[in-house]
């Protein structure tokens, strides 16, 4: 019983986690037609109720971080995140199998009825909206909606959690600095997001479920969704304790846990690592490794990736919105790139210049 | 809406759906308001309305209602009979009321005339003064003044009319009045008869309505959604003024709410109901309007602590007493710790605690009254713990240790070592800490696994043992070495041991045995355990630790060697103190070269490899280079290194905090400062493993253990048990372990002191400038000077308190003390631990007798007690089962000392000690006047009061305050056959005030008590037949329940009540001395207004008193008293008194008045006899006048003795 709760813990250290949930992405991509069988869901959820049954039954703290009034809903997430991806894949999957048969898609006949705006949008909408109004009060007095302690500014609560739609962008805390994290890159969501229907020049997949005619919107979504926010909920609401430290599932929220880690800038790993120096005194010089490499990032790559492999991309797009579309995307790159560095080889910054509060 | 039929979705189910789910939300809507209209403290309201509700139907079936409601019923007829007689002279008062009536409707218009008259008036003289102003004194000027004149003629001939219309109502009232008389009269009557009773109707009636409207009035008010306007069940809370919490930097309002489910907390009546409708505990303390603890001035929160604001079992952060209630309230409330309070009600255990934060500094005035908290406060002044942890506002900043400045003068370095090793092992009753070889650094602990590449792991036993050897070797370098002079007197061992036990070292030291059963065998009472006698170290083996030299020398002057020492100056002198040194150092009882068991004097081994890691761990901060070479030059020699390294042990384990060592005086102290402790977040303890260790010992699951986290008391608690427990299962580098000493304190004690602790807290009381009055703060600070110089050793200072009952069974609680059982007994029952003793007593009887039974047991009154008799009263108590004991408060010394005249070495442990005390062998001891007497020539009573140290109950009524002032700070022997001395004290600044003060505010406060009782005493009385004639007498509010308050001392109604009370003692001829004033008092006796009319009446008054007081057939005082100087004429020494020249400046002169009179009154038992009994005719002879005013001349030739005697 133990071994199996640490070796699940083990599971979700943060590497782990976070490459196997890419590991499973692809996984679920590539045998999609497997996983979008109903069984494959239908053991899911048995497999997760059982889970859910049986782990806060036999281990304290597990029980402690999922029956907190604040995480049901976060619980509730999980399986409707699951259900209605997977529903999208099976639709997807099913889509295509008749497409390559020849016939239409599912939705192909549906597709050029109309229906009207009242009753059938807003009238169902509306008594959704009464329907989940007396959920949320009778979920509000059963759970008894909790209260926290009185403020205090001088002893804020440990750990300090956003709102749990936010706890994406506190993880992005982490691992960058905070006008990075906290500017920058939800900045480029927005733009990013606008920008879409002026990017994405695949006429294909409206209106229709398709796997096979937009794999690359699949896996952007997948990742930037569901991996980069969603699953950072999961992680922000479950596996981010105390001091903001990381814990397993099975594991005791205990304030004293120490992280061993001594982060460094890259600077002091290319002069004092590689080199054998000490760091030279000019912070331009002394960063000149990270801004390098920053602007091959930034500046070498797009146009090195568009002469390359993504030729066929830059025929397609047109160079300009090539460019654009290259920038928002090495922009989202850089986040799992940062992280798998700050949890492989403690890289702190990339570029360090404390001097300048500047920091990447 | 129509189905159109191309829609995707069927608008009639969409309907049914929107109907289904809108009704689904009404539902929720509703039930989110019951759920929030349904509190559990609602419940509790509804319970303890019915609860009340019984209690008045049950009051209106007990017998006194019933006799009220016969009386109403009688009245009631008779008021019938009375309305039906009247109703034949109906007509008439019928007419009569009309013409009121008419008369009233014209007084109201008359009034409503005059008022509209008054307005027009004013508004035409406004108009007139605007037109002087504006216009000046023209024509018009005048037409308006004629215009304003004749408004003030018709106003007043309305005033008139009106008057004349009010008189005619007034006088038609008058005639009504009349004719109703005889009905008024009954009316009224039943109205007074039935006013306790309507009261409790009028109760019932609100509580629970009869009629319908109201019933369900009571229902609307409370329904949800609508309780907001004026519902009958509400929340009741106090806002304390001034009493806040802090809370995000800002202090807040504390409103308490706790009273909206504890309905009965100020209410008497409610003590044997279950909470929460429990009346508090002591409502003559707390909550009630005449408490020092008032509900409105205090509310809750600030002592239970707990959140104040919360209506919710568990958000009121409730706490259990103990583990079970906890477990019972988790089963029924679903009770656990919430863990978002930050101040968490204090356990029943520790709500003493709370006193602390206004009783801080008059923690010695409320020991009676909490006595766990005192105790704490006293136990961390005498364990030096403010020596390493700073509290603000404690009263001390003595260094509760030793000076180690000359300790090489004391002892050796061989002994320091030891004792520093395990003080314990030399003396178990320490209060010195074990400091080394703890937990920690215990003998299998890895202390370093070669950190410095020494490529050795060190344990705890030779870590510490070095840690030892060089401790000893650092104090030692820095103690005075030069000898001390050799004691210049040859000492003789035997006489020693006389002035040992009789000088009084025994009042603050013991000899007990090592051991409890030892101690438990110890006949002598000089080896027995007291209260008071742990006051200084015990002596036991101290002949081994200490040079002769230097026991002179500290004998003869403890203040040479250690200017903060509590032990004073006996003013022994040199052949005294020469023969206390012989005879501890000869050591003929075997006592002072006794030495526990295991105990051995002797240097500790150390290494110098263990030495050179310690070095290198405390000097880490020096360049290893510069280290390797100090260990090579300066630190070459062991001992230089051993100091180096001591030093820094000593700064490191703190050492320097207790005691005074050369060069360390400026050290900071190593301890957590404790002035705001019981305010630190419990996130700031560091409770280690403690918690897991724990759980998994016992099991605990994990809320138990996350529980045992949230309590600061757990924290204390245990760090007092074991103060370096937290350190377990840590990884710790040696300088960083934990470092506060292990005291070995028993569970009461750490019981104690972490109630103080835990009572020290971020003080709110400060805002609300609660500080005792200047009265209370000088009897704390008497109390507190009393404690430190141990004057209840030898002092009696309050008498104890025998528990019984009567032959009716009723109990009675009484000061006194106990007779002797036998002739065969020399000292008198004790009061400690009598029904052992009497246990004792009887087996030993059973030997002879085995049918023996104790009937009863004498007990002599030492207050005046109304029933049982005055101060000296014998009386017996039949039924020796019910006896139950409060010792007297000190004079423990006492039962040593009379042990010495009575019985000399009999006691002994040493079983041929009799005789080689200054005895002959015989049972004759050789007294202080070089004559032989008999042991049993006398009985106990006088050898009390003849040699052992007096007693001080009501000191304060019989000194002068400003002579007892004068005598603390230099005492004057008083009685010359005494041999205990009283010491010279070191007083610091106000001390010795603070003594004096302290006696004359008891005398000032027990005075009211004294006076009361000794009033119902002479004039046998009841409290309420004296309540009933001060009615008469019109000294009003003097109720029965007032007199018995005055008679139990209770502050409130003595304040409230003398006043009435003296003056009806004075109409009834009663007289007593009056209350003493802690105030300059002044001396009439010695004024010109008193003295002349004696002058005038009798030229020689002196010499007509001296000739009284000096006559061999007259009182003879002489007999007895020393006078100026000149002794007594008789030559036994167990009858001399004080010299009479004291008394002008000594004593009270209201205090010589009731003692001249009847001396066995105030001292019973004492050999003074009743001179001037003011009920007998005496020494008319000499003095041709009644006792009484023989009293007055006595004491006015008293207090100007010194005129008296210079005319001799």
């Amino acid at each position: 019983m133990e071994s199996l709760k640490s070796f699940i813990d083990s599971l979700f250290e943060p590497t782990r986690y976070f490459l196997g949930s890419v590991a499973a992405v692809a996984a679920i991509f590539f045998w999609r037609r497997f996983f979008s069988k109903s069984i494959v869901i239908l053991a899911f959820f048995l497999l997760g109720t059982a889970f859910f049954v049986w782990a806060p039954r036999n281990d304290t703290d597990f029980r402690a971080i999922i029956t907190k009034p604040d995480n049901i809903p976060i619980v509730m997430l999980l399986g409707s995140v699951v259900f209605f991806s997977w529903l999208a894949l099976r639709q997807a999957v099913i889509n295509d199998e008749r497409r390559k048969k020849g016939g239409a898609g599912n939705e192909g006949e549906l597709g050029k009825q109309k229906v009207y705006t009242w009753p059938d949008l807003v009238y169902t909408e509306f008594i959704c909206i009464i329907a989940f109004t007396a959920f949320l009060i009778v979920w509000s007095i059963v759970v008894e909606a909790p209260i926290e302690e009185p403020a205090a500014t001088a002893r804020t609560p440990n750990p300090s959690k956003a709102p749990w739609y936010f706890l994406g962008l506190q993880e992005m805390l982490v691992y960058f600095d905070p006008w990075i994290a906290g500017v920058v890159l939800p900045g480029f969501i927005i733009v990013g997001l606008m920008a879409v229907p002026y990017l994405d020049t695949n006429p294909k997949g409206n209106g229709y479920y398709t796997f096979e005619e937009r794999p690359f919107a699949w896996a952007f979504f997948w990742v930037g969704f569901i991996l980069f926010w969603v699953s950072f909920v999961i992680l922000g609401t479950f596996l981010r304790g105390p001091n903001w430290s990381f814990f397993g599932p099975f594991e005791f929220w205990d304030v004293h846990k120490l992280e061993p880690l001594v982060n460094v800038d890259l600077s002091t790993y290319f002069w004092v690592d590689w080199l054998g120096r000490a760091l030279p005194k000019s912070p331009l010089v002394r960063e000149a490794p990270g801004i390098l490499s920053l602007l091959a990032f930034f500046l070498v790559l797009p146009p090195l990736l568009g002469k390359t492999l993504l030729k066929g991309l830059v025929a397609r797009m047109g160079v300009v919105r090539f460019n654009v579309f290259m920038h928002f995307m090495l922009w989202f790159a850089l986040m799992p790139t940062k992280m798998l560095l700050r949890w492989t080889v403690n890289l702190k910054y990339i570029i360090g210049i404390p001097e300048w509060f500047f920091n990447v | 809406m129509a189905d159109r039929g191309d829609t995707h979705y069927r608008v009639r189910t969409l309907n049914r759906w929107f109907a289904w789910s809108s009704l689904a939300l009404l539902v929720a809507t509703f039930w989110m308001v019951i759920d929030d209209w349904s509190r559990p403290w609602k419940t509790y309201q509804k319970g303890f309305r019915a609860l009340e509700v019984e209690r008045a139907r049950a009051e209106l079936e007990s017998p006194q209602a019933r006799a009220a409601l016969e009386e109403e019923a009688r009245l009631s007829q008779e008021l019938a009979d009375a309305q039906g007689r009247f109703a034949s002279s109906h007509s008439e008062l019928e007419a009569a009321e009309k013409t009121l009536t008419e008369l009233e409707h014209q007084g109201f218009i008359a009034t409503e005339g005059e008022k509209k008259l008054k307005q027009q008036y004013n508004w035409e003289r406004f108009v007139t003064e605007g037109y002087l102003i504006q216009r000046g004194e023209g024509q018009g000027y005048q037409a308006k003044l004629a215009n304003l004149k004749a408004y003030e003629d018709r106003l007043a001939a309305a005033s008139g009319v009106k008057q004349a219309a009010d008189a005619r109502v007034v006088e038609q009232k008058a005639k009504i009045a009349a004719m109703r008389s005889s009905i008024s009269t009954i009316e009224s009557e039943l109205k007074a008869s039935t006013r306790d009773i309507d009261l409790v109707r009028k109760k019932l009636a609100s509580q629970a309505p009869e009629d319908a409207p109201t019933k369900i009035a009571n229902v609307v008010r409370d329904f949800p959604g609508l309780d907001f306007i004026g519902p009958s069940l509400k929340v009741q809370k106090v806002m304390p003024p001034d009493l806040t919490f802090e809370l995000n930097f800002t202090r807040k309002q504390r409103i308490d709410m706790c009273q909206t489910c504890h309905l009965a907390v100020d209410r008497e009546g409610f003590e044997g109901e279950t909470h929460p409708f429990r009346t508090h505990p002591r409502p003559d303390l707390f909550l009630s309007a005449k408490s020092p603890h008032p509900l409105n001035q205090l509310g809750c929160t600030i002592c239970h602590r707990g959140s104040g604001e919360s209506l919710d079992f568990q958000r009121a952060d409730h706490r259990a007493t103990d583990e079970e209630e906890g477990e019972r309230w988790h089963e029924e409330y679903g009770w656990y710790k919430q863990h978002y309070w930050d101040y968490p009600m204090l356990s029943s255990r520790f709500v003493e605690a709370s006193c602390v934060q206004c009783h801080k500094t008059s923690m010695d005035l409320i020991a009676p009254e909490a006595p766990e908290v005192a105790e704490g406060y006293r136990l961390f002044e005498r364990y030096g713990c403010h020596a390493c942890h700073k509290v603000d506002g404690f009263p001390t900043t003595r260094r509760p240790g030793p000076t180690l400045a000359k300790i090489l003068q004391k002892t050796r370095p061989e002994f320091v070592q030891a004792w520093v090793t395990n003080p314990k092992s030399f003396r178990p009753t320490t209060w010195m800490p074990q400091v080394f070889h703890l937990e920690n650094y215990a003998s299998d602990v890895t202390v370093v696994a070669s950190h410095y590449g020494l490529g050795r792991e060190m344990k705890g036993d030779e870590w510490s043992d070095t840690a030892v050897a060089a401790v000893s070797a650092f104090v030692g370098s820095r103690s005075a070495t030069e000898p001390l002079p050799p004691i210049p007197v040859q000492g003789d061992a035997t006489r020693g041991r006389e002035v040992f036990r009789l000088s009084g070292c025994l009042a603050c030291h013991n000899m007990a045995p090592f051991t409890p059963e030892g101690r438990s065998e110890a006949k002598d009472p000089a080896l027995q355990l007291r209260e008071t006698n742990e006051h200084g170290p015990n002596l036991r083996g101290i002949a081994s630790k200490v040079h002769p030299e230097w026991l002179y020398a500290w004998i003869r002057d403890p203040k040479a060697y250690w200017p903060q020492t509590r032990m004073p100056d006996l003013r022994l002198s040199d052949p005294d103190a020469a023969d206390v040194v012989a005879y501890v150092f000869d050591d003929p009882d075997g006592i002072f070269h006794d030495v526990p068991e295991g105990w051995a004097e002797g240097k500790r081994p150390y290494e110098r490899d263990v030495l050179e890691e310690q070095a290198r761990w405390f000097f880490n901060r020096t360049l290893r280079s510069e280290l390797d070479r100090l260990f090579r030059e300066e630190w070459k020699s062991d001992e230089a290194l051993l100091e180096a390294v001591g030093e820094k042990w000593v700064l490191n384990q703190g050492c320097h905090s207790c005691h005074e060592i050369p060069g360390l005086e400026n050290a900071q102290p190593i301890g957590t400062e404790l002035t705001t402790w019981g305010s630190k977040t419990i996130d700031k303890l560091d409770f280690g493993f403690l918690p897991e260790i724990l759980a998994r010992e016992h099991g605990w699951d994990h809320h138990r253990e996350t529980e045992f986290k949230q309590y600061r008391e757990n924290f204390l608690t245990w760090k007092l048990r074991n103060p370096r427990i937290y350190d377990r299962e840590k990884i710790k580098n040696p300088t960083e372990r934990l470092r506060m000493p292990w005291f070995d304190f028993t569970e009461d004690q750490i019981q104690a002191i972490a109630t103080f602790v835990v009572g020290l807290v971020n003080d709110e009381v400060q805002h609300a400038k609660m500080i005792p009055s200047p009265e209370k703060a000088a009897m704390d600070k008497g109390l507190r000077v009393v404690r430190q110089k141990n004057c209840a050793a030898c002092h009696v200072i309050e008498p104890g308190t025998i528990e019984f009952l009567d032959e009716d069974g009723h109990p009675h609680a009484v000061r006194g003390q106990f007779q002797l059982l036998d002739e065969e007994e020399l000292l008198p029952p004790p009061m400690a631990g009598f029904s052992e003793y009497l246990a004792d007593y009887e087996s030993y009887m059973r030997e002879d007798d085995p049918e023996f039974e104790l009937e009863e047991v004498y007990a002599q009154l030492l207050e005046p007690v109304p029933g049982l008799g005055d101060v000296g009263t014998t009386f017996s108590i039949a039924d020796v089962g019910s006896i139950r004991t409060k010792p007297a408060w000190g004079g423990d010394l006492v039962p040593v000392i009379a042990d010495y005249y009575l019985r000399p070495g009999i006691r002994s442990d040493v079983e041929d000690q009799e005789g080689t005390l200054t005895g002959d062998g015989a049972g004759n001891v050789q007294d202080v006047d070089g004559q032989w007497r008999s042991f049993t020539e006398e009985v106990y009573e006088k050898i009390r009061w003849t040699y052992a140290p007096p007693v001080l109950i009501d000191e304060g009524s019989k000194l002068q305050r400003d002579w007892f002032y004068r005598f603390l700070l230099e005492p004057v022997p008083l009685r010359e056959q005494i041999r205990v001395r009283m010491p010279t004290f070191d007083w610091a600044e106000g001390e010795a005030a603070a003594v004096a003060d302290l006696f004359a505010n008891r005398a000032r406060l027990e005075w009211p008590k004294g006076y009361a009782r000794k009033l119902l005493l002479a004039l046998g009385k009841t409290p309420a037949e004296i309540a009933a004639e001060m009615a008469s007498m019109r000294l009003n509010g003097s109720t029965e329940s007032q007199i018995q308050g005055i008679l139990d001392g209770k502050p409130v109604e003595t304040a409230a009540g003398i006043a009435n009370l003296v003056a009806y003692g004075g109409a009834q001829g009663f007289s007593m001395a009056s209350a003493v004033s802690p105030q300059y008092e002044t001396l009439p006796q010695r004024t010109p207004s008193h003295l002349d009319p004696y002058l005038a009446q009798m030229p020689d008054f002196y010499d007509e008193v001296h000739a009284l007081i000096i006559q061999p057939g007259g009182p003879n005082c002489i007999s007895c008293h020393f006078l100026a100087g000149d002794p007594p004429t008789n030559e036994s020494p167990i009858a001399w008194a004080p010299d009479l020249a004291h008394t002008r400046e000594r004593l009270r002169p209201n205090w010589i008045r009731d003692w001249l009179s009847d001396p066995a009154r105030i001292y019973p038992g004492t050999t003074m006899p009743a001179n001037f009994a003011l009920d007998q005719e005496q020494w008319q002879g000499l003095y041709p006048a009644p006792a009484s005013e023989q009293i007055e001349a006595v004491i006015t030739w008293l207090f100007n003795l010194d005129r008296a005697l210079i005319k001799n």
